[in-house]
């Protein structure tokens, strides 16, 4: 390959793709992707661990599905079938007669009302899964004094607006008098997302009443009490 | 160390060889992993996967081979392997769920991906830096020099020089076609 080439092929990755040229635009696309840059994390224990995780599960996974797990209903008794002549009575009296009968019954009716509450609560908690389930997820890696950081936003479209919420790693309690920022990034463009300071380590949620899908990033920036300006990112990711 | 190098090493079979493998791969390995899974989590299952299978297989390694397209190959059906578990979810009965017929990407997409991680791995820590920056970040000249504290000529000099690295390095992509590639399915 001469240096003219060279050059020309540099200076069209540098600048971005001009025309028609794909593979250009592929490379530019892939250098612009979090897994050309994000880090594997260390391997626990090094290379030896894993040599002997290697060593050690050689059984190949079972393709059995795993066992449902026991049943939380109470053992039922097995069924009498002498002729309902000879049954002893049922009643009160019956219970009397028999005194585990009465504290297996409501044993039983205390079961068969916590399943019937269980399945209630899921069918609500599904109807606002549904209802919460995120129309994308972005993924976010570290930058500037945080390479190390990564994280996820989802981004839920409600009636007031989009209602993203972040998973970082990574990402340290805010020193005093900075705290972080989220924005919604495009041609040097910033919208304000909200703003936080991990404290305590958890998922946060900040807010865009904008389309997002007009941005091209979303960034979490390290902000200077005062200072109105986007600091210096530390989690970035492509919309 | 060049491919061959680490391909005599592998092939030895011991604890270094693969430290070798590892510590050359492990970037491309993700970094491929991260592409098509779009989650770290998993990425980092399907990372340990892959060097699990490459330890189990190393006897079974050919030193006369090339040694990337073969750990690409481990490592590609490991990330798939993922992705299926996971489009499959949990099971929820004895009922065999079929097995889901994907190609998140095509072989030669994840290449390509592969060998641009190789070659950003490649660069001098400081214009690794300043293509990040350009790139992931999306930041001009004088961002960046601002970001690294560096005058904006050190910027673009390290930027070009670091650029004309991954041209020459990748030379073999932007010669060819996207349907051309050294890789093999396994």
């Amino acid at each position: 390959m001469t240096d003219d080439v060279l050059d020309e092929r540099a200076a069209a990755l540098e600048n971005g793709p001009c025309g028609q040229d794909g593979a250009i635009a592929r490379v530019s696309g892939l250098l612009s992707h979090p897994g050309m840059w994000d880090a594997p994390p260390d391997l626990p224990g090094g290379i030896a661990a894993l040599i002997a995780k290697a060593e050690t599960d050689s059984a190949p996974a079972s393709p059995v599905a795993p066992q449902a797990p026991a049943s939380p209903v109470a053992p039922q008794a097995p069924p009498d079938d002498r002729p309902a002549d000879m049954r002893p009575p049922r009643g009160p009296s019956a219970d009397r007669a028999r005194p585990g009968a009465t504290r297996r019954r409501r044993r039983q009716w205390a079961t068969a009302a916590a399943v019937a509450l269980v399945l209630i609560a899921g069918g609500i908690g599904g109807v606002l899964a549904t209802r919460e389930r995120p129309s994308a997820t972005v993924q976010l890696a570290g930058g500037g004094a945080l390479p190390q950081a990564h994280g996820t936003i989802q981004i839920i479209e409600r009636d007031a607006g989009w209602r993203l919420v972040l998973n970082a790693q990574g990402l340290p309690s805010a020193p005093a008098g900075s705290y972080y920022q989220g924005w919604a990034v495009k041609d040097g463009q910033y919208v304000p997302l909200g703003t936080f300071h991990m404290h305590k380590e958890g998922k946060v949620e900040l807010w865009s009443g904008v389309p997002l899908r007009q941005f091209r990033r979303i960034e979490i920036t390290s902000q200077r009490v005062g200072e109105d300006d986007p600091g210096p990112p530390v989690l970035a990711g492509t919309l | 160390m060049d491919d061959s190098g680490l391909a005599d090493l592998f092939a030895k079979g011991d604890e270094d060889g693969f430290a070798a493998v590892y510590t050359a791969f492990r970037g491309p390995v993700y970094g491929m992993a991260v592409t098509m899974l779009t989650d770290r989590g998993l990425a980092e299952e399907a990372t340990q996967q892959a060097f699990i299978s490459l330890w189990r297989g190393r006897g079974r390694y050919d030193p006369m081979r090339d040694l990337a397209p073969w750990v690409f190959g481990i490592a590609r059906k490991a990330a798939i392997d993922v992705y299926r578990r996971e489009r499959r979810g949990p099971a929820m009965s004895a009922v065999e769920v079929p097995e889901v017929p994907i190609e998140p990407l095509s072989t030669e997409r994840l290449w390509e991906a592969w060998q641009v991680r190789r070659a950003v791995d490649d660069l001098p820590a400081d214009e690794a830096a300043v293509v990040r920056l350009a790139h992931f970040y999306q930041l001009t000249h004088s961002e960046i020099a601002t970001q690294l504290g560096l005058p904006v000529g050190t910027v673009k000099s390290r930027s070009h020089r670091a650029h004309r690295r991954l041209a020459a390095a990748l030379g073999f992509l932007l010669d060819e076609p996207a349907s051309a590639s050294g890789a093999t399915d396994d």
